[in-house]
């Protein structure tokens, strides 16, 4: 619609640019708890996800993460109310105080319940909200079948294992619903506990059934059949990937860590990544593997990065000129800044909601229906 | 760790400080000499100054202030201490300072030694006579001994400290600046009463002082001055006028402190106009929000 360009054609976006534009929303806000900003990139998230989510049942999990979030926020109050830090001046809440022994020294219960202290504390549970919102966000947005779809060669394996996982849960109510089913036609209604292991059996062993029948259906189609690889090559790879992963192991720590010197930090961790990188490329290409229609990646996924990396790198700049905007003034309490770069980088992450192509529209009802993938296989 | 650096506070330029004003304090510019204060040591790469906090301040920050040390909490932690007369500058105290560049918080009974606080600096309430240290690093102990001050019987001359005598107890010095000048002349009268012979000023102090700080290389070598750690310490001159203008400034600050912080809050119209502007951004991305996600769903039933 707003595109300078003629509509694009609807598509699902790549899924992998969603994620990566949910982090860097969600890296832009973990700084923050200015209640303007945290606001600002809950309903730029909201914006998105309303316009270009798509029609899979994930799709609707938004809210639930909104919940998770408020549940998040009354936590941390109720929190602070236990064992919080109050400071600052009006009391809202007279409460007794009720101080620990000495061994727990510097913790104290209850207490008066004072609205700057509250204040703090709400806005930390916002932040966390919010990034926990982001993340929701790009759960709706991008479909995860395609995303493990989209995994390099080396990391197919997991991802077949993590998609029959993930087809587990609807299967088991499929079944659940079946053996009742039959159970009514025969004149069993026994409901209630005494019911259990009368259906429990039936059921436990159609999951078995079902699961020997994809075992098949698998390995008629190929999966799991793997080139032939020399010994080097394979030793190679094994070292890579361990190598790369101790040295991202390491190289966090020294990250994360200040007193560790200085080599340890960034280098390793780059020369960490940059080996699991390399061992997964070796890994790739003993697997024998074609991709049925790969998602592409075109301008509108380029925009999308690139706008959840403006709103991540527009905090930053914020971040390093004037820190205190990014938060709330609570020793004397105040009204937050309005940091102009920040909120702009901001809403600049709301643009993939106009300039991105439209979802797909929903398939008709009778093959909207997921069907679990075994029914289609028959030995 | 997280929680010594949260008990941790700051304390710091001492020296600067110590030199222009602080120095001049009445009969603070060293350990105190009687239980009728709270000694603090503030000590960082900028070096140690000793100073006393006089009367019963409520707890360990309210010692620093009357002590004449100007503070900067930690934003979003504000029982946090960040900086003590402006010192670190590097750190914007917006997050909790690093748990290798952080003031860690020591205090210590008359004569005892050093314990890092299991309890915030704002939580602390020394009793008269011990002592409170601050030191910048990675929460090593104050590199000075901790005071130790006898019962509030000086060793100066016996007419003296009891005109001197009731200014420790006005802990209410907030409430004293302006009118009881006359009290607040008192105790610099007792430290101008040595200048004339400000050897034997020196020298009464030094059996207070020297025990307590002897074992710091800086500190321990002047202990003629009452600033033992600043060599600079043309305080020991501090003599009617400095001192009276440094307890009035200290005094100041502290009365200050309390009222102006909420005052400077107060001052609406740009906090207004933020809150309007902030509320005018929320309201209408909640708008576009909703026009979204209604056209969406009319769209849907549509199909």
């Amino acid at each position: 619609m707003a595109g300078p360009l003629t509509p694009p054609l609807p598509r699902a976006v790549h899924p992998a640019a969603w994620w990566l534009w949910a982090i860097g929303l969600a890296v832009a806000v973990s700084t923050v708890t200015n209640p303007f900003l945290l606001l600002t990139a809950l309903s730029v998230a909201a914006l998105v996800v309303l316009s270009r989510r798509g029609s899979s049942p994930w799709a609707r999990s938004f809210r639930l993460y909104l919940w998770l979030g408020g549940f998040i926020v009354g936590v941390r109050a109720v929190l602070h109310v236990l064992v919080g830090l109050k400071f600052g001046e009006p009391v809202i809440l007279p409460l007794p105080e009720v101080s620990l022994p000495s061994w727990a020294a510097g913790i104290n219960l209850l207490g008066d319940v004072r609205l700057d202290g509250l204040v703090g504390a709400l806005t930390e549970g916002l932040r966390l909200a919010v990034m926990i919102a982001c993340i929701g966000a790009a759960n709706s947005l991008a479909n995860p079948k395609r995303l493990l779809r989209s995994l390099p060669g080396a990391l197919s394996e997991i991802g077949s294992a993590v998609v029959v996982t993930i087809s587990v849960a609807p299967q088991l109510a499929e079944s659940v619903q079946r053996v009742m089913r039959a159970r009514a036609l025969r004149g069993d209604t026994a409901r209630g506990i005494r019911a259990v292991p009368r259906v429990a059996l039936p059921v436990l062993e159609d999951t078995l059934d079902r699961s020997l029948m994809l075992a098949s259906a698998m390995d008629s189609r190929g999966y799991g059949r793997r080139r032939e690889v020399a010994p080097g090559r394979r030793a190679l790879t094994a070292a890579c990937t361990l190598g790369g992963l101790l040295a991202s192991a390491v190289g966090t720590y020294g990250v994360l860590d200040a007193t560790t010197p200085g080599w340890m930090g960034l280098p390793v961790l780059a020369a960490g990544v940059a080996l699991s990188l390399l061992g997964i490329w070796l890994g790739g290409a003993a697997n024998a593997r074609t991709t049925y229609r790969p998602d592409p990646w075109r301008a509108a996924e380029w925009l999308t990065v690139g706008c959840g990396a403006a709103a991540a790198v527009a905090v930053q700049l914020v971040r390093r000129s004037d820190a205190a905007a990014l938060g709330v003034p609570l020793d004397p309490l105040g009204v937050p800044a309005l940091p102009l770069l920040a909120l702009a980088g901001l809403l600049v992450a709301a643009l993939p909601a106009f300039l991105t192509p439209e979802p797909p529209p929903p398939a008709p009802r009778s093959v909207a229906r997921p069907r679990p993938v075994a029914t289609e296989v028959h030995p | 760790m997280l929680l010594r650096r949260l008990l941790s506070l700051a304390a710091a330029t001492a020296v600067g400080a110590a030199a222009l004003t602080g120095a001049a304090a009445p009969a603070q510019a060293a350990a105190c000499s009687s239980t009728s204060g709270v000694t603090v040591v503030v000590q960082s790469s900028n070096g140690t100054s000793v100073r006393c906090a006089s009367g019963d301040p409520g707890s360990a920050w309210g010692a620093l202030q009357s002590a004449g040390f100007s503070l900067t909490a930690v934003q979003r932690f504000p029982d946090a201490l960040c900086r003590i007369d402006g010192f670190p500058k590097s750190d914007p105290c917006v997050n909790m300072p690093p748990a290798s560049a952080y003031w860690s918080f020591w205090h210590a009974p008359n004569g005892g030694s050093w314990t890092y606080s299991q309890i915030g600096i704002k939580g602390w309430d020394p009793k008269p006579g011990s002592s409170v240290g601050f030191r910048f690093g990675s929460g090593t102990a104050p590199g000075t001994q901790p005071a130790t001050v006898s019962a509030p019987k000086p060793t100066t001359a016996a007419p003296r400290p009891t005109t001197a005598a009731p200014k420790p107890t006005p802990r209410r010095a907030t409430t004293a600046p302006n009118t009881p000048r006359s009290t607040t002349q008192a105790p610099s009268g007792r430290t101008t009463a040595p200048p004339a012979t400000s050897g034997a000023a020196g020298a009464t102090r030094a059996p207070n002082a020297a025990p307590g700080t002897t074992p710091t290389p800086g500190a321990a070598s002047p202990t003629a001055s009452p600033t033992p750690s600043t060599p600079s310490s043309a305080s020991p001159s501090a003599t009617g006028e400095p001192s009276a203008s440094a307890s009035e400034s200290s005094s100041d600050a502290v009365a200050a402190g309390p009222t102006d912080g909420r005052s400077s809050d107060g001052s609406g119209g740009s906090g207004t106009a933020r809150l309007l502007g902030g509320g005018a951004l929320l309201a209408g991305l909640a708008s576009a929000v909703a026009f979204v996600g209604l056209r969406r769903r009319q769209a849907q039933t549509s199909v």
